[in-house]
């Protein structure tokens, strides 16, 4: 079965420097029918004006991971990490006991259009670590480059969920089976896919639940880039 | 039942109380508190420091309804000379009032640093310096809240 979650259905929130899309109830947009997937409990689509950001706030017991389309965030924190975040890079922050960090916009000039992800951990109390990885852009063109995952080959997270990325051509296709019992969230980032048939652009989203695969293929004139998360 | 809110306030220009008003942010997420963190803009000494120009940038000051919306309020200043400054004297006054208006009962108040005596004025349930270890006191001052919130 495949659900699909538009664009537009989504959440909103513009407070002037930050203008959000809330895939799944957050801060102020409240839906008891999207508080999640899953084991995903956040998606934020986040742009964030120059030079301003979120000042030093508390998490626990989260996986947070941020994947910037443009710009670049700068991340502090409370275990003394301090790093700029880009395209085609992704940071993973295991909140585990306790952390406090701050985001802001790197640039004083340049807006930074970013995704925020939360994930549920298996298990609470892990110690709080921090993770970055960069990539090349040819790993998601055409490919599936996997972002975090509980045993490697990637950012490592406190789930057995894995998280890809991939950016496709017009026409272009990749595939990914599900086996059984998992399930699939789909979050087109930028432009058009289509998914197992179904039309999807910008914003868009689809849950899938007892299907064999995921079938992309990128569509319109320009393709289209996802995000992918593979979960129990 | 809800978490407790623990406001963390501080004053620093060179980012040292800073990692102390961190450190008890920390200990209070810990103990699964809220926190806001909260900075005493600067006084007449304004500092053009790389740290002091982040923190202006990253803190926003301590405005009434932070103190009224907390159920613990922890203090950090790296100074007396800090504390003499008009910003903090402003804000000690607010409290006051607060304090003669009833709204900081019921309200956990614990400092790091020198703040202990000039919190002995004010109204708090319990004013107290329960670790030299900023970590320790805000898990402790975030627990004690918890306990009192659930009472």
């Amino acid at each position: 079965m495949i659900t699909l979650r538009k664009s537009a259905e989504r959440g909103h929130s513009n407070r002037g420097w930050l203008d959000s899309y809330f895939s799944f109830s957050f801060a102020d947009y409240h839906d008891p029918k999207n508080m999640g997937f899953r084991a995903l409990r956040v998606i934020n689509d986040d742009r964030i004006q120059p030079g301003k950001g979120f000042g030093p706030h508390g998490h626990r017991d989260m996986e947070i991971i941020t994947y910037v389309l443009d710009g670049h965030l700068l991340h502090r924190d409370s275990m003394g990490e301090r790093h700029i975040l880009g395209p085609n890079e992704v940071q993973t922050m295991s909140a585990g006991t306790g952390i406090v960090h701050s985001e802001f916009n790197a640039s004083e000039t340049e807006e930074v259009h970013s995704i925020q992800i939360w994930i549920l951990p298996a298990r609470e109390d892990v110690t709080p670590s921090y993770q970055q990885i960069a990539f090349s852009p040819d790993e998601k063109r055409g490919h599936l480059r996997l972002l975090a995952a509980p045993d490697g080959g990637a950012t490592i997270i406190h789930q057995d969920a894995r998280l890809y990325v991939t950016e496709l051509a017009p026409k272009q296709k990749v595939r990914h089976d599900l086996a059984a019992g998992r399930a699939a969230w789909v979050q087109v980032v930028r432009g058009s896919v289509n998914l197992n048939g179904a039309d999807l652009s910008e914003g868009d989203a689809a849950a899938l639940t007892d299907e064999p695969e995921v079938a992309l293929a990128g569509a319109g004139e320009h393709g289209g880039e996802i995000l992918l998360f593979d979960l129990r | 039942m809800s978490q407790p809110i623990v406001l963390v306030t501080f004053s620093c220009q060179t980012g040292e109380t800073e990692k102390l008003a961190l450190s008890a942010a920390v200990g209070a997420v810990q103990a699964r508190a809220l926190i806001r963190l909260r900075r005493i803009p600067d006084g007449d000494s304004v500092s053009d420091n790389a740290e002091a120009v982040r923190m202006r940038k990253e803190y926003v000051p301590p405005a009434e309804a932070d103190v009224v919306g907390a159920d613990a309020l922890i203090f950090a200043a790296g100074s007396e000379a800090d504390m003499l400054s008009a910003p903090w004297h402003d804000f000690l006054n607010l409290l006051l009032r607060l304090s003669k208006e009833d709204k900081l009962g019921g309200k956990v108040g614990a400092s790091i640093g020198g703040l202990s005596a000039a919190l002995a004025g004010l109204r708090f349930l319990t004013v107290t310096q329960l670790s030299s270890d900023a970590l320790a006191l805000g898990r402790n001052v975030a627990e004690m809240a918890r306990s009192l919130k659930s009472s």
